[in-house]
């Protein structure tokens, strides 16, 4: 029990930070859609904009019945907090049971005289603790908000099934925990999970939904809360109890701190020279994850083009919106609005590389930058070697996207879209992707503890460039979006004044991040 | 002209001053030891050596320059930290490889010398080894270099006695080769062994510097005597400190300055046993912890 207490004192500001996030956010998602689409008329359009492949790919499926606010508010959260809550847990339960077994906490626990099992089932105990409070508050403040179209056990089977949903990817994150070496394989390994689980019902979801249901964010779609609360859909989530017993079995089974699968002993020595080509060793398989998941995001939204024409064409609010004037053309209008979410996507792999510099500061960057030709490695010449090398990720990784939808688009007939706009894109976007890597370098450069900002801002433009317009934000938010700015870009082509501004302020931004940077303490220990 | 000078120098965070006019001297081919308790400022002292923080008042020159102003002086030391974090992907040998690409260092029959001496496996990924063996993958890179002066914080807290002799020999190499080296230890026979001069840090202020020998006035001499008599008088006197019973014999600790006053006192006893050990590191060491107990 002790060991418990000790686990909640070391996790709680981290749970509550992302439990307070994630039922706010879904809260108030219920609440504005209960003010914004309380008009039948307006929510019968936003199922029709919401039922076309690229949508579909995105948030699911939309349910068969009365697309009540209710059920709305359900297809516009459900596969995202499914995948932010996922993380969540796989955070957690990584931390709990891999990391502390990589630092030796597990043996001295051990040897302290808490047996295996006791251990094990306190483990599960964190995962069962730190998914209570989500369940309660978000269930409560659903409640209180009560949009219309929902009854009291329509948020107790919602939430029961984000709640299992977490629960599965901490189960199974102590599963991998169990074969793995290493807590930064089995976070690798788990997130994968998560998200190649996510892109692959987005692709099945639209060619044929019977085979997402492999996918545990299909359970999610089809248990149709707010409709038909089809609970049998929950039955499924009980694998978590295999991955329980699978994580019990192995951990009991092999030595602590160790693996079943373990990493070759001995290694041919590479030729690692330089500060470069050491980051690259460290990052290549962080970018080429990213590389292949931006990949086939492009490849997974191109797949639906051919429909999308069709299904655009007979779409009420494309159809209103050219009448008004306001698009000329609804695909094009709609490449647009994907390629800003993959921008974001994009952004990832620069922002991770980033992070790496923390850990590097803290472990490393003392011991390895004394004693060197400064000329070779320095403070600033590392920071500059991330940004360079964030960069080139990031926007490479948008590339990638960018080639493999227009490879897509050369199989539909007479497609709008020539090479050259994407190019225009992925400079017109590139410029907000290096502005947040200049952002972060100026959170980096103020301090160690600041560069954790830049993922509530991230999650910001994620909110806005995803669900501003639907729910109708005000433009004065809208307009702290830098995407904003550069409009449509398939619809409106470059901005080149906005373009050159984004660029201009990304440049001072780093410099004056690396600026700071050389003038502050290191991070130690 | 010493190779480090550490001149009046403080480090404040906030409010807490965690080292207060700290002054030191390191000449070329002299080792120097360090010593303290953890959290007395040693690492905070070696930390602005190596420019890794800001010094608050002060200045530090290595090989005459202002580590505050010219970063140069990096190329010129060599340190190794007390826990080490390497690479985990990384084999040891890429890591020493990689260092030395860094320091600029070619001599690879060197690198493979200390390879075998220090018997490490260099093909293993780092994430792989034991405590002691990211220790020695650091202690090779370091020796891999051509600096002036080498800084080790708590180097053999890691390894086995045999590769804590390994490490000793080592540094007296370095010291035969007119190379200088801070060393910072909690082992203090270490630093008696290897250290020329010493500093002892308490409370971020140096309390005591000089060569061991110099010290002795803070000292006390060990000593171990045996009667038929009663001597347990003896146990009275005021310059008789840490008195234990051995069965018939007394093992205790007498200051320095009052030797002469205490041989007198033993005179008038039929001894029938006395030894006597030198002063050691450990009890200038004590004496300066315990006062403040």
């Amino acid at each position: 029990m002790n060991y418990i207490r000790l686990q909640i004192k070391a996790l709680w500001l981290k749970v509550s930070i992302w439990v307070g996030s994630l039922s706010i956010l879904t809260i108030l998602i219920a609440f504005m859609i209960g003010e914004l689409y309380s008009n039948p008329f307006e929510r019968m359009n936003m199922r029709m904009a919401m039922d076309s492949p690229a949508m579909v790919a995105m948030a699911g499926p939309i349910p068969p019945g009365d697309f009540t606010e209710a059920a709305l508010f359900m297809v516009v959260t459900v596969l995202f907090l499914g995948l932010a809550y996922g993380l969540f847990n796989i955070l957690i339960a990584n931390q709990v049971v891999k990391h502390e077994e990589n630092e030796g906490l597990t043996e001295l626990l051990i040897a302290s005289g808490i047996g295996r099992k006791a251990l094990f089932v306190n483990h599960v105990m964190v995962g069962i603790l730190i998914n209570i409070p989500f369940f309660i508050i978000t269930i409560l403040g659903l409640t209180l908000v009560n949009v219309n179209g929902s009854e009291f056990i329509d948020h107790v089977v919602f939430i029961s099934a984000i709640t299992l949903f977490g629960l599965l990817f901490y189960a199974l994150t102590m599963a991998i925990g169990a074969f793995v070496t290493t807590s930064d394989m089995t976070f690798g390994i788990a997130l994968s999970v998560l998200i190649g689980m996510y892109l692959y019902r987005a692709i099945t979801d639209v060619v044929d939904i019977s085979y997402s249901v492999v996918s545990p964010y299909h359970w999610l779609s089809r248990l149709d809360a707010y409709g038909g609360n089809n609970i049998e859909w929950l039955i499924p989530f009980s694998i978590l109890i295999i991955f329980f017993a699978i994580a019990y079995f192995v951990t009991l089974k092999r030595d602590v701190g160790d693996g079943i699968i373990h990493p070759k002993v001995t290694h041919r020595s590479r030729n690692i020279s330089s500060y470069p080509k050491l980051l690259f060793t460290q990052s290549r398989m962080l970018i080429i994850a990213w590389f292949v998941a931006l990949i086939v995001t492009g490849l997974s939204y191109g797949s639906v083009l051919e429909d999308i024409e069709e299904i655009m064409a007979n779409n009420f609010i494309m159809n209103a919106a050219v009448q008004a004037g306001q698009i000329d053309n609804p695909v094009l209008f709609f490449i647009s609005m994907i390629s800003i979410i993959t921008a974001i996507i994009s952004m990832f792999p620069g922002l991770m590389i980033m992070g790496k510099l923390l850990k590097e500061e803290r472990l490393r960057l003392e011991w390895m930058s004394a004693g060197v030709d400064i000329k070779r490695i320095n403070p600033t010449r590392i920071i500059i070697t991330h940004i360079i090398f964030a960069i080139v990720a990031s926007i490479a990784a948008h590339a990638l996207y960018a080639i493999s939808l227009y490879s897509m688009t050369l199989l539909v007939e007479d497609f709008p879209t020539e090479p050259i706009d994407y190019v225009y894109a992925l400079i017109s976007e590139g410029s907000v992707i290096v502005l947040m890597i200049g952002l972060v370098t100026l959170f980096y450069g103020i301090s160690y503890k600041m560069f954790k900002l830049i993922w509530p801002v991230i999650a910001f433009l994620f909110i806005i460039s995803y669900v501003g317009t639907i729910l109708q934000f005000p433009d004065w938010l809208l307009n702290v979006s830098p995407f904003h700015h550069l409009g449509h870009i398939f619809v409106d082509g470059p901005m080149w004044n906005v373009i050159v501004i984004l660029y201009a302020t990304a440049l001072i931004l780093m410099i004056i991040g690396v600026m700071l940077y050389r003038r502050r303490d290191i991070q130690n220990g | 002209m010493p190779i480090l000078e550490i001149k009046e120098v403080t480090k404040n965070y906030g409010d807490f001053t965690a080292v207060e006019d700290v002054s030191m001297a390191i000449e070329p081919g002299e080792v120097y030891g360090f010593i303290g308790p953890n959290g007395a400022g040693k690492s905070t002292t070696i930390r602005m050596i190596i420019g890794a923080i800001g010094i608050t008042k002060g200045q530090i020159f290595v090989d005459d320059m202002d580590v505050s102003k010219d970063k140069k002086y990096l190329s010129k030391i060599s340190y190794v930290p007390g826990d080490v974090s390497l690479w985990p992907n990384l084999t040891g040998m890429e890591v020493i490889n990689f260092l030395m690409a860094a320091r600029g260092y070619k001599d690879t029959k060197r690198r493979d010398e200390l390879i075998e001496t220090f018997r490490l496996d260099p093909h293993k990924k780092s994430k792989t080894y034991s405590k002691g063996n990211r220790q020695k993958v650091a202690l090779i890179s370091a020796f891999c270099s051509d600096a002036e002066l080498y800084i080790f914080d708590e180097p053999t807290s890691g390894l086995d006695p045999l590769m804590e002799h390994t490490f000793h020999e080592e540094v007296k190499r370095l010291k035969q080769e007119g190379k200088s080296v801070l060393l910072s230890s909690h082992i203090l026979s270490e630093v008696e062994k290897l250290a020329d001069r010493i500093s002892i840090i308490k409370d971020g202020k140096i309390v005591e510097s000089g060569r061991f020998s110099e010290l002795s006035h803070i000292t006390r001499m060990k000593y171990i005597i045996e009667s038929n008599e009663d001597i347990s008088p003896i146990k009275q006197l005021d310059y008789v400190h840490n008195v234990e019973e051995e069965g018939k014999q007394l093992h205790l600790l007498v200051d320095n300055e009052s030797i002469p006053d205490f041989l007198n006192e033993l005179k008038t006893y039929k001894i029938t046993h006395l030894e006597t050990e030198p002063a050691k590191l450990e009890d200038i060491f004590l004496r300066f912890y315990e006062a403040s107990r």
